[in-house]
């Protein structure tokens, strides 16, 4: 979305225009190459660190956060602007597993002690989470998860594996669903814990793409000692959780998302006018390609739409819906149609090289 | 191995196809879009 269909009011354009200016005073460089070459979640991680200090530094570090916990007390108007200023001005990503998802799930469920030693370091960028939900063979029927955590004293030993685990490599914690009973109910029986990645008894294997991209793993558990304290709410409630944060999952940057998308049309039709058709006419110009790109702008102006009348309904006070879900299954397959567009549109230069030998 | 070699032709050609295979894999969180697709229809028809 844009932000001409809020029709801004004079606090909301300075504030707009503070956004601006904070970006264009603190991304160096270096920090928008980092975005750049990004290809899913951190390419260069050490200035997605950087970034995140700095956005602490600033007061904004989590700007959706309540204020009580350190966020920025934006307006829910405010924080659909920051949202698109961030994806206009596309700096390097934060890390969204520990500030969207665990720490929403840790200020609902967790304990005084648990708020206290987990929200401060995701804030500052000290602390990394990764999100131990998928397995093999439990992804899209979460409720399969086999991963287990065995009561012992006090602690549990987990033992399994997760897989697909965005940034599992640079994360300092993970956020663990594990089975800690079998019940005829797969849902019930399920509990979260907060681990630390330094666990005796964790690997992590790199799954590596063929551009040579490394942005998920495999997490392998062998009896892992997890204190009882790093459990996060009541035993066997887990699945209550994940549902909680799944919605944050679902819902999180839906403003940012639309524009995104929008920016990434916008380069295939650039690159369009660059390339050759291969019969000496610009690719643009070929209306086989042509309507393929005339069809996905228009899908992405139609989610943009939907996504337009979420947000402002959202700062509106709606609760938030499934139709945030079916949004995001929309969104995924309009990525997939942009990505797979954008490297026939670059014909043979379409070759698996590393997104880091950009200069 | 290929992803060691030099990149080659114009810059907006470098990136398009490390995003495809990263975002491939990253847009199928939780099983394929299609997946979802029939969850949703499950739920919502009652079946």
């Amino acid at each position: 979305m844009n932000l001409d269909a809020m029709d801004l009011t004079t606090d909301e354009i300075a504030f707009r225009d503070k956004v601006r200016r904070f970006y264009e005073d603190n991304l160096t460089p270096e920090m928008r190459r980092a975005a750049y070459v990004t290809c899913w979640a951190f390419s260069e991680f050490e200035y997605a660190r950087q970034w995140q200090k700095i956005l602490h530094a600033h007061g904004w570090g989590a700007p959706n956060w309540p204020v009580e916990h350190g966020g920025a007390g934006f307006t829910a108007r405010e924080r659909i602007i920051w949202e698109i200023e961030t994806a206009r001005a596309h700096p390097p990503g934060i890390n969204r597993m520990g500030q969207n998802f665990a720490a929403p799930c840790i200020m609902r469920f967790g304990d005084d002690a648990q708020k206290k030693q987990f929200l401060p370091p995701i804030l500052s960028g000290d602390h990394w989470w990764a999100q131990g939900f998928s397995e093999p063979g439990a992804g899209s029927d979460l409720s399969a998860i086999k991963l287990s955590a065995r009561a012992d004293g006090d602690d549990y030993i987990v033992n399994g594996s997760k897989t697909w685990t965005t940034s599992a490599h640079f994360a300092t914690h993970i956020f663990l669903l594990a089975r800690t009973a079998i019940e005829e109910d797969k849902r019930k029986g399920l509990t979260v814990l907060l681990v630390d990645m330094d666990s005796p008894g964790i690997l992590v294997r790199p799954i590596i793409n063929i551009a040579g991209e490394h942005d998920f793993n495999e997490v392998f558990f062998t009896d892992v000692r997890v204190p009882r304290a790093r459990r996060l709410g009541d035993e066997n409630d887990g699945w209550r959780i994940a549902m909680h944060l799944l919605t944050f999952e679902h819902g999180a940057g839906t403003a940012r998302i639309g524009f995104e998308l929008r920016r990434r049309a916008a380069s295939i039709r650039a690159i369009a006018h660059a390339e050759s058709d291969g019969h000496g006419a610009r690719l643009i110009d070929d209306p086989d390609f042509s309507r393929k790109l005339g069809l996905l702008e228009i899908s992405v102006e139609a989610a943009n739409a939907v996504a337009e009348a979420l947000v402002l309904g959202a700062a509106a006070g709606a609760a938030p819906g499934p139709e945030h879900t079916l949004l995001n299954i929309r969104n995924r397959e309009i990525d997939q149609a942009l990505t797979e567009l954008a490297v026939e549109a670059i014909g043979y230069y379409a070759r698996p090289i590393s997104a880091r030998r950009a200069k | 191995m290929i992803p060691a070699a030099e990149p080659i032709g114009p810059a907006h050609a470098l990136m398009p196809t490390p995003i495809y295979f990263a975002r491939r894999g990253a847009t199928m969180a939780g099983g394929a879009p299609e997946l979802h697709r029939n969850n949703l229809a499950r739920k919502l028809l009652q079946i």
